[in-house]
This record gives structure tokens, C-alpha cells and sequence, in this order.
């Protein structure tokens, strides 16, 4: 195999799509502000997002993140427990977050029943300084149940 | 600052500055509401194993600093639409992140900005982002319910 190829046992996983619908609830959007330290009243006060541009209580921009990893049983995910979206048989040992790239078409409410895709787009082989590196692209799209894209994501794994 | 002062910014303009504590609680926090188990966020033997000095901070919740970082300095007068980061080293607990953003570009009602976290060690993150800014002659409007479906804009001032 030469330096830059990818084993053909992964470039079959291209391509590969997984969906799942929920519905989101003030409760969840209320949890995710407090995780980002984010106290602004929009995104924990339905009365207060009544007076504001949006007419309710919305989302903060990156929300989607809570829909973002699949919830497989841990059995089923790969023994360092990060992403299975990103789970793909190349040599590596380790999986960091490498980037993320966010449109934002709408908000998300609560209410909203959001089903989310991702596929994998790609996956690329670097020669790093430490070693062989490779870069696991996957691209994520939010759409509502007006079938509306309100955000799409496309992140990059690195996994050494 | 003004809405058409907003409009008036100009490249090299700061949009503020946002400092973050980096602590177990928040990370923690952070996995449980996107259900993201990887050990590395949590476990202490696996973050050193791996190289790393502490349980790390999650790249989505980095990105988070960023947004708030520009939906602040926005305050209500447009749209952030789009937000991109990378992460160059781990954040940890005890680190203090502190988010920059400057204006790179602005064409008509769209600003684009650069942006930058850095902890004691150094840079931890850069990011670009774009925000589209009520021009309030209409566009926006336009522009609101073509991307929202209806027009977003804050009412009219009254006073």
C-alpha cells in the first residue's frame, strides 16, 4: 500500500449514512446552555423568548451538537468510546476533534423534531511528524419536521 | 454599539474578548447533554495515556466559546451564519481560555471575523466565522425570510 492509500475495507464505509429523529424540549436546551456557561435568558426563558425577535425561547447556535453521536449501546462502540461516526478500521490508536465547519439556516425551538444525517465523506492519509495521521470527514445535516435544513456540519476526526 | 454602527465596522475592528474557566463540571456537563462517552473527557488514566495532561475539553464545547464570543459582540442585530473551528492543543481544567475576534472582511450587510482562543501555553483554537447584520433597509428583511422562513429582524423601535 502506498503512503497516501487508503485500505479498501474503509473506502467501502464512503458513503455511509446514519439518521435518527427526536424532538427537542426546553428542558434539553436549558441542560446545553448551562453546559457551555451560556446564562442568556433566550435559551432558558420561554416567557422571555416571547418579547424577543425569534417570538420563543430558542436554541443556541450549535444545539445540534446534541444530536451529533449516535447513542449506540456501548457494546457496539469501539473501545475508547469516542464516535463511532468516526469509528473506521484504519492503524490508529487514538481519536482527537480535529475541526468543525457549521452553517446556521434556523433556529432550533422547542418543540422542533430535528432528524439528524451524518455520512462519511472521507477519510485521508498525512504523513505527520509522529506518524501516519488520518482525517475522518463527516458531514452531519439538522433538518426540521417542516423538512427545513436548519444546520449542517461537516467535522473532522483526526485518528493516530 | 448601534446596529449601523455594526454596519460601519471596519477589518482589524476587535469584537470583544471572552474569558472561560475550564473546569471538570462543565466538561462533564458538556458530554452528558451530547452523549459523548469518549473516555478521554472523563477518565484521567485514559487522558494521560493518550498523552494528555488532564481529561480535555471537547471540541464542540471550545466551538461554544467562540458563538458566544460572536453572538455577544452581535447582540441581537443580525444572524450568525456560519462557524468554523480547529483545535491545535487540549484544553484542561484549570486552564483560562481566552476568545479574541477581529474583522476580516465586510461586504455590505455580511461580516466575516477571525478568531482565536489561546490559554497560558498558547493557542488553543482559530476559527473564522460569518454574521449577517440588518442593513435596515429591507434586505435583511429579505434576506431573514428567505434563510428563516419569516423575517427575524427585531421589531421597529418605538422610542
Amino acid at each position: 500500500m502506498a503512503s497516501n492509500e487508503i485500505p479498501a475495507d474503509v473506502q467501502s464505509l464512503i458513503g455511509f449514512t446514519r439518521s435518527i429523529t427526536d424532538a427537542v424540549t426546553a428542558r434539553d436546551i436549558r441542560h446545553f446552555a448551562q453546559a457551555i456557561g451560556d446564562d442568556d435568558p433566550l435559551y432558558s426563558d420561554e416567557q422571555h423568548g416571547l418579547t424577543t425577535r425569534y417570538g420563543s425561547m430558542i436554541a443556541p447556535p450549535l444545539f445540534g451538537q446534541t444530536f451529533a453521536f449516535a447513542d449506540l449501546p456501548v457494546a457496539e462502540m469501539p473501545p475508547d468510546l469516542s464516535p463511532s461516526e468516526a469509528d473506521v478500521p484504519v492503524p490508529a490508536e487514538r481519536t482527537v476533534g480535529g475541526s468543525s465547519e457549521y452553517e446556521f439556516f434556523q433556529p432550533i425551538r422547542p418543540g422542533d423534531v430535528i432528524t439528524r444525517t451524518s455520512e462519511l465523506k472521507s477519510v485521508t492519509k498525512k504523513v505527520g511528524s509522529s506518524g501516519d495521521l488520518y482525517l475522518v470527514l463527516v458531514e452531519t445535516r439538522f433538518v426540521n419536521q417542516d423538512g427545513v435544513l436548519v444546520a449542517r456540519e461537516e467535522a473532522t476526526y483526526v485518528k493516530k | 454599539m448601534s446596529r449601523s454602527d455594526l454596519l460601519d465596522t471596519e477589518v482589524g475592528a476587535s469584537i470583544g474578548e471572552l474569558q472561560v474557566p475550564v473546569d471538570t463540571v462543565h466538561i462533564f456537563m458538556f458530554s452528558a447533554i451530547t452523549w459523548n462517552r469518549h473516555l478521554i473527557h472523563y477518565d484521567l488514566n485514559q487522558a494521560n495515556a493518550e498523552g494528555h495532561q488532564s481529561v480535555v475539553a471537547q471540541r464542540g464545547l471550545l466551538g461554544n466559546y467562540f458563538a458566544r464570543l460572536v453572538i455577544g459582540w452581535l447582540a441581537g442585530r443580525g444572524e450568525m451564519t456560519r462557524l468554523g473551528w480547529k483545535v491545535v492543543r487540549s484544553a484542561v481544567p484549570g486552564d483560562t481560555l481566552v476568545c479574541r475576534g477581529s474583522v476580516v472582511a465586510v461586504d455590505g450587510g455580511q461580516v466575516d471575523v477571525a478568531l482565536e482562543m489561546v490559554n497560558d501555553a498558547g493557542v488553543v483554537a482559530t476559527g473564522t466565522a460569518s454574521v449577517r447584520i440588518d442593513t435596515g433597509d429591507g434586505g435583511a428583511a429579505a434576506w431573514s425570510r428567505a434563510r428563516h422562513g419569516t423575517d427575524l429582524r427585531p421589531p421597529p423601535s418605538t422610542a
